[in-house]
């Protein structure tokens, strides 16, 4: 039930029953809608998120009962600690015990048949760090432990948001289920917009693309050097759409429950420097690395050598949490010392000056995502090789590198709707930055696109793997 | 809520409107060197050839064109199978078209797939009672799901008629009276020795009676018949085993014979099977090897 339009229907059909029951109901019929949405995915793992909200349930309650400081400290460092290791264990046991076996295998003692690789639970990373900024608000004394067991368990597992976040914060989202959810005409309108949008950014155009990036990234010197710089500019479109594209459902699925949520994106292309990239590019994250990692080990307050290591620190952290590749982790470093580098820009810049500042921007991003897609470290460096020695535009490289969006030819009809819907994507994205309103002939466009060029077959989301 | 609730209404409005007349007039958007609409335009055709990609690269328009007295026309869709070539030859000859002689795909893997359109190409060549013809039959022998319904009614070559006058620019040009004009490399012979193609589980019924519907459409259209078989390369002529290719051809031969239909095997012709050049693969013919078949069976449908 996770992919987009399967969620879309349990979404419309909860929201059906929804206003239907007395508003008092309305966050037990949510809980229950989660755990059904969860245990969709693999039930076995309902015992996993269900074992995690209990444990910090009661660690919250304890800590807010402390009578010192260390009682309270060592209530949430015991649990944060726990549910560190769980994720850890989950997310990068492949990538040991491939690292074990080949050691072993040195000594003729490894196993041919490879090694057991553990599914991923379904949002651990999303879910494990909505808990840990609960028990660490708690232990800053921002927020109070929260005593209905139903309202923390339900912000903890909110099914539009477990996929793929936005992580969002207990102080935000308790306080609105325990004073009931009601229906807000505007809200709820923005919300089916949001809908819409998302829809259009996963269906019409991240979809669309994923067929091409992936055969280019699974075997990139079969394809020429062009055929790689189109599969790392195009997979740079589709994570943002994919991404962005269901935060926007989720946060409209939300709006439409009568719940605002966090952001999560902010038109993060347009930025002119890497320092507002990362204040626009999945925000809920950002905010989170900075409040929960950069801020705890000093932020900017012990100096400009120590700022710059705990902010090199924070984008290592970041790149671990995406994934166990060394690529991940170098792919962190790179924003790290690009953020280090890098200055705030003038708001009053040259028109000519701020577009340049944001093309050299999204074209830095774009080549970060080679090793952030790249299924290692070593096809990365082959494939930035490939894309400068192999590249070419005669004839002949250019339609083998359109070649692979259809497989025959009809690929440039194909690759120009693709073209086209960027563009429109652009545009709409353009006036939104300039505070210009989303008018309803943008809506329906966007809406009628979807419908006629969406890609409908199941899909899954990208994020939802980190 | 009640303006963006119009709205979405009115878009589904619209995009059903679209869609209802894309299925029944998406026909003016086929390419004009090419497909069914193409065919059904000439009036009367004396070679029409009907069949899948074994055509599509193994028929050379130019080679038939010099070699065979009247105009020939190749009429050929990725994986084209017998059930549908039936429907085609029947949508076509309903609509006006006069056939002297006709040359039907003999081609056995194709006869051992559930019936199934993999090229979407057709539903823009059609109009909706085809589709809808087309659609049932795969019904009858697949779970089709919802997302395979859309796929093929809504979303189905969409992109080619937006961008109709560049898509039809583009492949209009790779195509003369249906016959594909690319030239395709051989391949070597080390190369080819490495592909497999395994065992099929037998021919489907469904797929057999699309044969005997052509051949009572040719009886009922009074079209002379031609089965044939496009030259494979030697690895998989040379394969025996139960379920193979050459096993599937008997039983093809056994269905002609039983029929009374007429057939023309590859093995007739003094087509070097074991060179590797005359093949992109161990079933398509290369540039070079269509030039040379259809030369040869030009000559021989001739005498």
């Amino acid at each position: 039930m996770t992919g987009t339009m399967s969620t879309l229907c349990f979404f419309a059909v909860i929201l059906a029953v929804y206003y239907m029951i007395p508003v008092r109901f309305r966050w037990g019929l949510l809980l229950a809608a989660s755990a059904v949405f969860y245990a969709s995915a693999d039930w076995k793992m309902l015992f996993l998120i269900g074992g995690s909200i209990a444990i910090s349930y009661y660690a919250g309650l304890k800590m807010q009962q402390a009578e010192s400081e260390k009682q309270k400290k060592r209530w949430m460092m015991g649990c944060i600690i726990l549910l560190v290791v769980i994720l850890m264990f989950f997310k990068y046991f492949g990538f040991f015990a491939e690292a074990v076996n080949n050691l072993l295998g040195k000594v003729g003692l490894g196993s041919n048949s490879g090694v057991l690789q553990l599914a991923m639970p379904l949002g651990i990373s999303y879910y494990t760090f909505k808990i840990i900024s609960y028990l660490a608000d708690i232990y800053k004394e921002k927020i109070e432990a929260e005593k209905h067991f139903g309202y923390y368990a339900l912000y903890v597992s909110f099914f539009p948001q477990i996929l793929c976040g936005p992580i969002e914060r207990a102080d935000h989202f308790i306080p609105q289920i325990k004073y009931g959810c009601k229906y807000e005409e505007k809200l709820a309108s923005e919300g089916l917009e949001r809908i819409i949008i998302g829809l259009f950014k996963k269906l019409a155009v991240a979809d669309r693309l994923s067929l091409y990036v992936g055969t280019i990234f699974d075997a990139p010197t079969a394809y020429p050097g062009l055929a790689t710089i189109m599969a790392v500019f195009f997979y740079s479109i589709q994570i943002y759409c994919d991404f962005s594209g269901y935060s926007d459902m989720a946060i409209g699925m939300a709006q439409m429950l009568g719940i605002r949520t966090r952001e999560n994106f902010a038109y993060p292309y347009f930025s002119r420097s890497i320092k507002e990239f990362w204040t626009r590019w999945h925000i809920s994250l950002s905010g989170w690395l900075k409040d929960y990692i950069y801020i705890p080990l000093g932020g900017n307050r012990k100096g400009k050598v120590r700022k710059n290591l705990n902010t090199l620190a924070t984008f290592l952290v970041s790149g671990i949490w995406h994934g166990s590749s060394l690529s991940f982790v170098f792919w962190g470093g790179l924003h790290g010392l690009w953020n280090m580098i890098s200055t705030p820009k003038k708001k009053d810049e040259s028109v000519w000056k701020q577009i340049l500042q944001t093309l050299i921007t999204f074209c830095g991003v774009t080549f970060t995502w080679i090793f952030f897609r790249a299924k290692d470290l070593t096809t990365a460096v082959v494939m930035i090789k490939h894309a400068i020695l192999g590249f070419g535009l005669s004839v002949d490289q250019i339609t083998t590198s359109l070649l692979p969006f259809t497989g025959d030819n009809t690929c440039a009809a194909y690759f120009l709707i693709i073209c086209l819907l960027i563009l429109f994507l652009a545009v709409f994205e353009w006036r939104r930055t300039k505070g210009k309103g989303t008018s309803y002939g943008w809506i329906a466009a966007m809406l009628a696109i979807t419908l006629l060029l969406g890609q409908f077959g199941s899909s899954s989301f990208l994020y939802g793997q980190y | 809520m009640k303006k963006i609730l119009k709205t979405v209404a009115a878009v589904l409005v619209a995009v059903t409107l679209i869609i209802v007349l894309k299925n029944q007039y998406g026909s003016i958007f086929a390419g004009n060197t090419y497909g069914m609409p193409t065919a059904i335009e000439q009036g009367e055709i004396d070679h029409l050839f009907i069949g899948s990609s074994m055509f599509r690269q193994g028929m050379d328009i130019d080679a038939l064109e010099e070699n065979l007295d009247g105009n020939v026309y190749i009429l050929s869709y990725n994986g084209n199978q017998p059930v549908f070539m039936a429907k085609e030859l029947e949508y076509m000859l309903e609509r006006g078209l006069k056939v002297k002689n006709l040359y039907i795909d003999f081609y056995a893997y194709t006869l051992t797939a559930v019936p199934w359109i993999s090229d979407t190409k057709m539903f823009l060549d059609t109009d909706l009672s085809f589709k809808i013809d087309a659609w049932k039959t795969m019904s009858q022998y697949n779970d089709v799901s919802l997302s395979d319904f859309y796929e093929m009614f809504v979303t189905a070559n969409n992109e080619q008629i937006l961008m109709y006058p560049i898509n039809n620019a583009i492949v209009s040009s790779q195509f003369r009276n249906g016959g594909s004009l690319l030239t395709l490399n051989g391949q070597t012979e080390e190369y080819l020795d490495t592909l497999d193609l395994g065992v099929r589980d037998g021919l489907f019924e469904s797929q057999l009676a699309g044969y005997d519907r052509i051949v009572e459409l040719a009886e009922e259209y009074d079209i002379n018949l031609l089965f044939i078989e496009t030259p494979k390369y030697e690895k998989l002529l040379n394969d025996t085993r139960e379920g193979s290719y050459s096993d599937l051809l008997a039983e093809m031969v056994s269905w002609a014979e039983t029929k009374n239909a007429p057939y023309l095997l590859a093995e007739t012709f003094d087509f070097d099977h074991t060179d590797g050049a005359n093949f992109q693969d161990l079933i398509h013919l290369s540039g070079q090897g269509r030039k040379t078949y259809c030369k040869m069976l030009a000559e021989y449908i001739s005498e």
